[in-house]
């Protein structure tokens, strides 16, 4: 029983870095319609930025961190630019396919700047831990969730209750009815993309501190967990994505306690498999089309 | 106060609009009328800068608006309410209303009060923290409408007000209309509704296939013939005065 819950507590918290991803998945696909299928490679990019200097020119942990989150903001708008809002809007598939590309881009610039397979990831906080009554925390997925719920909770007022926010809800529900109330599509996009290459920057950063290293596979790692995440929760949905990372955190958990290491990344595509097969609109999926339909049948 | 000059517009290699010029002064209400598919409201959106015009200018207070995008056109103080309204369904009707006031306001939202709002449209302003895929299609309209309003804009570029409504709507909203130009809003129109339309406007403009085959004042246009029996139905009566004509959907 105390390693269940201490299971589900342990992923939880790193769940909490999964639905950061998700939310990153999940805006751009409610702003654009579209999937950025290169959201990882950006977070990797970045963190490689970061890593970078720390290997080249040994500045402090904390110069390491502003890095990442910088460059992987710069990254996330060289990746609008290019290939969401260089293409337009009804080509779909043609801006899937180059947020493929741009991937590829991304990961062969990481290998150039840092050419060995693996780098040590330097943390922010020292990898320890501390107890509460039976159960064991570790201080860097401690730290992890404190730092999503952050997030969330930054989001959260951004969203609902800045005029940003507004323009990013009105754009996402319909961007002609927005462009005809004079709300500047372009731009709510580019810093849509800020915004969540930020929030990526920061699970990315947590993550990698928790693994205390990087390898240029972690763009594909990520973006096949956010991903994941996303579709459990619902597309579009924000606390779907939430709920979705933590749903896959803690089935991972439980699989690596009880089945193994090599079950943990299988019982994330199972659990999407069950997902897609009984509920396809994902966890909050249904309502947020029901009430699309709604909008739309009184309009 | 604005003026379109020969513009043509295409879609994909096929022309919706070809060669119109319209003008319209400062305290008008000009209608567009034709069939559906005339190309009406292409022109509007063209105007509006959400389909970039493919050739001729659009003049507004003497300066080209003609390819500026669409919040650049609404900053100048032009604003389209499109057809079929497009109310953003999943926020509230205060939201709405905020999000169009998206440019002049300040980074955090606030409520403020809206003294026009309570006055054109108080049935709204009772409802302003419902969700707005509740309304009925009248209050949709309404909201719609008032949306249009909340950017400050001189010009109303209005798209099918009355479409879907019931008779008694569509007269509450033309009444509406008349009361923004009372307030000196200057009004470009586009309506099905061609003998209600015709009693409410100075000016109109006869829309075929993209081109302007008529145009003279509303008076004018009633006793034409041609026009009052293809958009009306019935033979041009000799002293046919539209102000006394009861609303009716065409």
């Amino acid at each position: 029983m105390i390693d269940f819950v201490q299971n589900t507590v342990d992923g939880m918290m790193f769940g909490s870095s999964y639905a950061l991803l998700a939310i990153g998945f999940t805006i751009i696909f409610g702003v654009m319609r579209r999937i950025n299928l290169s959201f990882g490679a950006t977070i990797m990019l970045g963190a490689y930025i970061g890593t970078w200097l720390h290997v080249h020119h040994q500045v402090s942990v904390w110069v390491v961190a502003l890095t990442t989150l910088a460059s992987t903001v710069l990254v996330g708008i060289y990746v609008e630019r290019l290939c969401f809002h260089a293409i337009r809007r009804s080509a779909v598939l043609a801006s899937m396919v180059s947020s493929f590309v741009i991937w590829m881009q991304l990961e062969e610039a990481a290998i150039h700047l840092l050419p060995e397979r693996t780098y040590a990831f330097p943390a922010l906080l020292a990898a320890d831990s501390f107890e509460i009554g039976p159960f064991l925390f570790r201080a860097e997925q401690t730290s992890m969730l404190v730092l999503a719920m952050i997030m969330v909770g930054v989001l959260h007022v951004l969203l609902y209750r800045t005029r940003f926010g507004l323009a990013l809800r009105a754009v996402s529900e319909s961007s002609l009815a927005a462009a005809y109330m004079g709300i500047n599509a372009a731009w709510v996009t580019l810093c849509a993309f800020a915004l969540v290459s930020l929030m990526g920057g920061v699970a990315g950063y947590a993550i990698l501190s928790t693994d205390a290293q990087i390898t240029p596979f972690f763009g594909l790692w990520a973006t096949f967990k956010g991903l994941i995440a996303m579709m459990l929760g619902g597309m579009g949905s924000l606390p779907g994505a939430i709920l979705g990372g933590l749903l896959l955190g803690v089935v991972e958990a439980h699989a690596l306690w009880y089945l193994g290491n090599e079950y943990k990344d299988l019982s994330a595509y199972l659990l999407l498999f069950g997902m897609l097969v009984l509920r396809p609109g994902g966890l909050m999926g249904q309502r947020i089309l029901s009430r699309e339909a709604l909008a739309f049948r009184r309009v | 106060m604005l003026e379109v000059r020969r513009l043509g517009v295409s879609y994909g290699g096929i022309r919706a609009v070809e060669e119109v010029s319209l003008e319209v002064r400062p305290g008008e209400i000009v209608s567009i009328i034709g069939a559906n598919g005339a190309g009406k409201t292409s022109i509007l959106n063209a105007i509006s800068g959400i389909v970039p015009p493919e050739k001729g200018d659009i003049l507004f207070e003497g300066e080209s608006i003609g390819g500026l995008p669409s919040h650049a056109v609404v900053a100048r103080g032009i604003v389209q309410v499109p057809e079929g309204r497009m109310i953003f369904g999943t926020l509230s009707v205060e939201e709405n209303l905020q999000a169009a006031a998206h440019q002049s306001g300040r980074f955090v939202l606030r409520r403020h009060d809206r003294p026009g709002l309570q006055r054109l449209f108080p049935a709204l302003a009772d409802k302003l923290d419902s969700p707005a895929a509740g309304l009925s299609g009248g209050e949709a309209q309404m909201l719609a409408l008032a949306r249009g309003l909340e950017s400050g804009p001189r010009m109303l570029l209005l798209d099918e007000p009355s479409l879907g409504l019931s008779p008694k709507l569509a007269e509450e909203v033309f009444g509406l209309i008349s009361r923004l130009r009372d307030e000196g809003l200057t009004i470009l129109l586009v309506e099905q509704n061609v003998r209600r339309t015709m009693a409410l406007a100075d000016r109109a403009y006869v829309l075929e296939s993209g081109r302007i085959t008529l145009h003279g004042t509303a008076a004018e246009l009633m006793s034409d013939e041609r026009l009052v029996s293809n958009y009306l139905g019935i033979p041009a009566p000799e002293s046919l005065n539209p102000s006394s004509e009861e609303a009716q959907p065409c």
